[in-house]
């Protein structure tokens, strides 16, 4: 401090003493001491103040370390507790599904032993009695994988299953083989236009099955009459499908809620059931392929669903990453 | 269905064996062997005769869960070249990757489909790996 000092006297007095004017105890001289002394004396009460209010300031500072130390933990333990709630939450999710297949593989196939009359004869009355059971328990069954799918897709943990060269016309034939069942008493016409040169393509052969039994189903499902068309065609590097219907079609202002999840749209909601997470499912398992999915529609008239997936293989690093295997099994 | 295949089933869930009987009756198939359980599996395994053309293994029973069952047939000089499928209600993504991991023929989810369940067996003996996973 007194250095401090010193230098402020120093250079305060440059100035207005010239070299060689300076007298031993002049008026002058005196007065200019008296000035200084004041000076220096506000000085070191500046500089007390200022040590004070360093002092105060640390420990401010200190405060704030030790406040940002226990946020930082407490951070810390919620991403614990977070990563295990996950953990707990993939366990249920997969023991419901577990737990709810099992018994309807009982009541699936019970009731389709007795349909098919091979424990004695069924009239048809019965038989098509049994058959509504299996449909209603099927119906079950794809609101449980839904549910699921839907879940795993929110929590990011949507895998796919991927293989190269997948043929697709197999799979649209399949498709459309289930889709016969969905029209009921409709009298819809369903039909599938597959280009000749459609390429062979990486994906996972289920999960495409699965996009378009979506589409296909909720085409049938919003459509009296009319047609229902499935065209797979290539265009320019991707395979893009189209399902178009003659149904009730999709209020613009309805549009975007259709790839919403847990949002059925009024018109949906009086057609009643589903969950309504058909179509946010399969966008996120286009998207997961590295494609995408949207919908044109025109109220009264139908509607058409695009998938555009990716013709050639998929860039590895776009996709969702695989999560690491865990050893052994639940029960 | 064409091959009529000589089948051995491991599953400890009493509904899920009926299912199978049911289909073993309506698909005539000559040879269906069940296990309730894994004890001495191997052993049992390898004693059943004729050979099985075909494994399904259930994931989720005791003492030996599905993953130690193939991996136990792998190592059996009887059992080479036989397909082996898990027959699962697990089937939530990771598990599948679990079972095609351990080396898993092929996976049919449960609920099964009686009705195409001839054509499934079919592709399976002719060496196709079969994931059927929504069914």
């Amino acid at each position: 401090m007194d250095m401090n000092l010193a230098d402020v006297k120093t250079i305060e007095s440059q100035p207005s003493v010239p070299p060689g004017t300076q007298k031993g105890s002049s008026p002058d001289s005196e007065s200019e001491i008296a000035r200084l002394r004041t000076q220096v004396e506000s000085l070191e009460k500046e500089v007390t103040r200022l040590k004070t209010q360093i002092e105060d300031d640390a420990i401010e500072l200190q405060a704030t370390v030790d406040e940002f130390v226990l946020a930082k933990s407490e951070v810390e333990r919620a991403k614990a507790d977070l990563e295990r709630a996950n953990q707990v939450k993939s366990a249920f999710l997969a023991s419901m599904s577990h737990e709810l297949r099992t018994p309807l593989n009982a009541i699936i196939n019970f009731t389709r032993f007795v349909a098919l009359g091979v424990q004695g004869p069924v009239n048809e009355k019965q038989a098509s009695t049994l058959n509504e059971v299996i449909d209603s328990s099927r119906h079950l069954l794809t609101l449980i994988n839904d549910v699921l799918d839907m879940s795993k897709i929110e929590s990011g943990s949507l895998n796919l299953l991927f293989d190269d060269n997948v043929d697709l016309k197999p799979i649209v034939e399949s498709v459309m083989s289930t889709a016969k069942g969905l029209t009921g008493e409709k009298s819809i016409e369903l039909r599938a236009k597959i280009a000749d040169d459609l390429p062979a393509i990486r994906a996972d052969r289920q999960r495409v099955f699965q996009i378009l039994l979506n589409i296909m189903s909720n085409a049938c499902k919003f459509t009296e009459k009319g047609h229902v068309e499935l065209r797979a065609n290539r265009q320019g590097d991707e395979v893009v499908f189209v399902i178009e219907d003659t149904g009730v079609g999709i209020e613009p202002e309805d549009q975007a809620a259709v790839f919403e999840a847990f949002r059925q749209t009024a018109s949906g909601l009086r057609q009643g059931g589903g969950t309504g997470l058909g179509m946010p499912i399969s966008r996120s398992l286009a998207e997961a392929h590295g494609g995408r999915m949207w919908l044109e529609s025109e109220p009264k008239k139908g509607s058409r669903f695009y998938v555009a997936l990716p013709a050639q293989p998929p860039d590895q690093a776009k996709l969702p990453v695989t999560r690491m295997l865990k050893g052994g099994s639940h029960e | 269905m064409n091959s009529q295949p000589n089948i051995l089933y491991v599953e400890d869930e009493p509904r899920s064996r009926t299912v199978m009987e049911m289909v073993a009756t309506y698909l005539e198939l000559p040879g269906m062997t069940i296990f309730e359980d894994s004890t001495d599996f191997l052993a049992r395994a390898e004693a059943v005769e004729p050979r099985p053309d075909l494994v399904l293994l259930d994931i989720h029973l005791k003492p030996h869960n599905g993953f130690e069952m193939l991996s136990m047939l792998r190592q059996s000089p009887r059992f080479q070249g036989v397909p082996i499928v898990a027959m699962t209600a697990s089937v939530m993504n990771e598990e599948v990757d679990q079972l095609r991991t351990a080396g898993f023929d092929g996976c049919l989810a449960k609920p099964i489909d009686m009705m195409t369940f001839g054509d499934t067996l079919d592709l399976i003996v002719r060496g196709e790996n079969v994931w059927r996973i929504f069914s």
